[in-house]
C-alpha cells in the first residue's frame, strides 16, 4: 500500500471559533454548498464529535457519491474527520487551525487516503481532487463567513436573531467588533438533519446572491 | 434618506423587475423587499437561526428558502414553516412616486417593545 497525500493552507480575516463553528455546521452542506451536496444526515452527535452520512457530486467525477463521515474536534485548534466512500476507501484529513490576530486564523488542511501502490499516478489527481474541492466550498464558506461575522458583531444570538429587529427599537450605532465569538459548536441540531436527514428542498433555484449594494448616504 | 415619519428608503420600484424581489443592507438592517400577490412588502432577511439569507433564492412556491440550513418562509405571513418559533419581523413600508421606503424603528423606548 501506499498513501496519497495532499496539503494546503489559507489565512482568513475571521476568528478561530467562527471557522470552527463553519466546519462543524454540517447542516449547512445541503444549504450553502447546495450544488454539490444532495443529502446530509447526521447519525449520532455529541458536543464534540459527529458522525454523519452525506452524498455530494465531486469535481472531475460527475457522479453522487455516498459517503460516512466522522469529525471530532481533538482540541479547540484541531479538527479530525474521516470519510468512509465507496470500494473501501478511507480518507483522513487534519483541519489544523491557527490564530494569527485577534480576528484572523490560517487554517491548514492535510488530507491523506490509502491506496494500492500500483495507484500511485493517482498522485497528481488526488492533490488536485482536493485542491478544487477545497476552493469551491472555501468561496462559498467565505460569503457565509462574511455574513456570520457581521450579523455577530450587531448582537446576533443563535435561534432568537437580533433584538433590535425583533422588538423594532433602534440598533446599535456601529457593529462591536469586540464582541469575542466564542468556540462553541452548532450542536444539537434542531432540524430534520438528525432524523431523517435534509436533502435540498428544491431541483433548480434561481440564484439572486446576499443582496444588492447599499445605498449611498 | 430618511423621512420626517422614520421611513428611510431601500430601493426603487423598478428594482423588484425580473426576480420580483431583491434585499439590501440599510444600516444594520438586511431587508427583503419582494412582490407578492400584487403586493410589495418586506421582511427581515436575516434568518433567526443562524442568521442566514432569507431571500438568497428566488422566491418559490409561496416560500423563501434560507441558503444556509433550508429554512423555509412563508411569504404571505413570514412564519417559518420549518422551525415552528421562527418568523420574519415584516416592516411597515411605504412607496412615494418609485422609491421603497421601510420603517426600521417603530418602538422608541424599551418598555414599548414587542416581543415577538
Amino acid at each position: 500500500m501506499t498513501e496519497l497525500y495532499s496539503k494546503f493552507s489559507e489565512e482568513v480575516a475571521f476568528p478561530r471559533g467562527l471557522i470552527i463553528w463553519n466546519y462543524f455546521d454540517h447542516e449547512h452542506v445541503v444549504g450553502t454548498h447546495f450544488e454539490h451536496y444532495h443529502q446530509v444526515r447526521v447519525l449520532a452527535e455529541e458536543d464534540n464529535w459527529c458522525f454523519s452520512q452525506r452524498s455530494a457530486t465531486l469535481p472531475f467525477i460527475p457522479i453522487k457519491m455516498r459517503a460516512t463521515q466522522f469529525s471530532y474536534l481533538k482540541s479547540d485548534k484541531w479538527m479530525r474527520s474521516f470519510h468512509f466512500g465507496p470500494f473501501g476507501l478511507l480518507l483522513e484529513q487534519n483541519f489544523h487551525f491557527e490564530d494569527l490576530d485577534r480576528q484572523g486564523c490560517r487554517v491548514t488542511v492535510e488530507s491523506r487516503v490509502k491506496v494500492p501502490r500500483i495507484l500511485l499516478w493517482l498522485q497528481p489527481f488526488f492533490h488536485n481532487l482536493m485542491r478544487r474541492w477545497f476552493y469551491s466550498v472555501w468561496e462559498e464558506d467565505t460569503e457565509m463567513r462574511e455574513r456570520r461575522l457581521k450579523v455577530w458583531q450587531l448582537g446576533f444570538r443563535d435561534f432568537v436573531g437580533l433584538n433590535y429587529i425583533n422588538n423594532k427599537t433602534a440598533g446599535p450605532d456601529r457593529p462591536d467588533t469586540e464582541r469575542p465569538y466564542p468556540i462553541e459548536l452548532p450542536v444539537p441540531k434542531i432540524t430534520e438533519i438528525s432524523r431523517g436527514g435534509v436533502s435540498r428542498p428544491f431541483k433548480s433555484s434561481t440564484k439572486l446572491g446576499y443582496g444588492l449594494p447599499e445605498l449611498p448616504d | 434618506m430618511k423621512t420626517q415619519t422614520g421611513f428611510v428608503k431601500v430601493g426603487e420600484v423598478s428594482e423588484l423587475e425580473g426576480a420580483g424581489q431583491f434585499s439590501r443592507w440599510v444600516g444594520n438592517h438586511d431587508i427583503l423587499v419582494f412582490r407578492w400577490k400584487g403586493v410589495i412588502r418586506a421582511f427581515s432577511n436575516i434568518c433567526p437561526h443562524f442568521g442566514g439569507p432569507v431571500g438568497y433564492h428566488k422566491l418559490a412556491d409561496g416560500r423563501f428558502t434560507c441558503l444556509w440550513h433550508n429554512l423555509q418562509y412563508d411569504a404571505d405571513t413570514g412564519q417559518c414553516l420549518s422551525v415552528a418559533r421562527f418568523r420574519l419581523r415584516e416592516y411597515k413600508l411605504m412607496i412615494n412616486d418609485a422609491d421603497i421606503f421601510v420603517q426600521l424603528v417603530e418602538n422608541q423606548r424599551p418598555d414599548d417593545r414587542a416581543i415577538l
